[in-house]
């Protein structure tokens, strides 16, 4: 069935995705020290031990009992981890070098409390040593420096899946400028009524209502004016109408075009993702709408695996 | 802090005694994965305080019953009460900012 389907949007000549020069247009990968020890960090704490302690220092989890007429502070076992002052900086600071069983009164603020401590945990965090690192056994690493690689091979997936997307968003732009579309006025109506709807949604799931509040009330909510970012919303909808016909263009070439039971898994997820009936869906999802959505998607998906293969065949 | 997956049938034990964080996330959601991240440092710095994650693509009746509408969401809930709801990411410093307004009220 889609094999058949066209798109009202059409390309009188396409120019070939893969001679957009990108090479300006990304930032060479980096390694993020700061983020490569608290990496590192995070791992020597989850292969800690805890242990009981007769004496609270900074950084114990300790559990009291206090006693105020602040309710905050009255309390018969309340946890806390010294030197973090979520709970009291005065108390906190007063639970330095006490032991079980020991109590004091202080002023918290203006409250006078008094409080015992009721028991003192220690978390030992080991070294970052090849011996250590072997024991963890983390994706077969032996040695810390093992261990790195496999960390900072991480940040360059994450590098590498951010920078595909943006690249791929630029390449598709490039590509729908220097092609020659003639874009449908019933095409460009649904997606900028698909781009309002959107829109629409996404500030009422920020908490504004876009029906009832001004621009300067939705504004202040979602922390960006409200005509740009819905504008912003458009421009995405209607860059992804051109990227529909180069899509299409790209399906008609490979002959991949998608099949009956993908346009059933899409509507499942519709009436799934809105609780709506299969009938429902279909009306609102027609085999136009997810045509339309597949051709766009393919074209990034294309472009995506091309840019894919472009980094991992780059040294790190 | 320990942290639980809920499922269908102990989503409600888990929620219903003490202070608890509640993360509603999908897998497919990338702010969802940062906010996972922030949950997992401050467990290691507050392991008094428990945390449920719910993925509502598994558990779609969890995240309807729950009026969850975008991934991440996160409840705050004592003692089966419901706190308050964020929509959105988190930083640390606002998660603890809410541990110390419900966990030590």
């Amino acid at each position: 069935m889609f094999d058949s389907l066209e798109l009202k949007s059409r390309a009188v000549s396409i120019f070939d995705f893969r001679k957009v020069d990108f090479k300006d247009e990304y930032e060479p990968f980096e390694t993020d020290e700061e983020a490569l020890e608290a990496d590192l960090l995070l791992i020597r704490k989850q292969h800690s031990d805890t242990v009981t302690s007769e004496t609270a220092a900074e950084g114990d989890f300790v559990r009291i009992s206090c006693e105020s007429e602040n309710p905050r502070y009255n309390k018969k076992s309340i946890f806390l981890t010294v030197g973090k002052n979520i709970f009291n900086r005065e108390i906190e600071e007063a639970l330095i070098g006490m032991h079980v069983g020991e109590e004091k009164t202080v002023f918290a603020e203006k409250d006078k409390v008094s409080f015992t401590v009721l028991d003192i945990q220690r978390r030992i965090v080991p070294n970052l040593t090849d011996e250590n690192v072997a024991l963890w056994d983390i994706e077969n690493t032996k040695t810390v420096d093992e261990l790195k690689k496999v960390l900072i091979k991480k940040q360059y997936d994450e590098y590498c899946k951010e920078t595909v997307q943006s690249l791929s968003s630029y390449i598709v732009s490039e590509t729908a400028r220097k092609s020659e579309i003639i874009p449908d006025e019933e095409d460009v109506e649904y997606e900028k009524n698909l781009a309002h709807n959107m829109g629409f949604d996404m500030i009422r799931s920020m908490g504004a209502d876009p029906e009832s509040m001004s621009d300067e009330e939705i504004s202040k909510i979602i922390g960006a004016d409200n005509k740009i970012f819905l504008q912003n919303i458009e421009k995405v909808c209607l860059d992804d109408l051109y990227a529909s016909v180069l899509g299409f263009e790209l399906m008609k070439k490979s002959g991949d075009y998608p099949s009956q039971q993908d346009y059933k898994n899409a509507l499942k997820e519709q009436m799934e993702y809105k609780g709506i009936s299969e009938d429902e869906a279909q009306k609102q999802y027609t085999p136009v709408d997810f045509f339309r959505a597949e051709c766009s998607n393919y074209c990034y998906d294309t472009v995506g695996a091309y840019l894919k293969e472009f980094f991992d065949n780059k040294e790190i | 802090m320990s942290i639980n997956v809920a499922t269908n049938e102990n989503y409600r034990d888990l929620i219903k005694d003490g202070f608890v964080i509640v993360d509603y996330f999908t897998t497919t959601c990338v702010p969802c994965k940062m906010f996972s991240r922030v949950l997992e440092e401050l467990t290691l710095d507050y392991p008094f305080v428990n945390i449920v994650k719910v993925n509502i693509t598994d558990y779609p009746a969890i995240g309807k019953e729950n009026e969850i509408d975008g991934v991440p969401t996160v409840k705050f809930i004592m003692n089966g009460e419901e706190k308050e709801k964020v929509v959105g990411l988190m930083s640390e410093d606002e998660v603890i900012e809410k541990i110390s307004e419900y966990y030590y009220a």
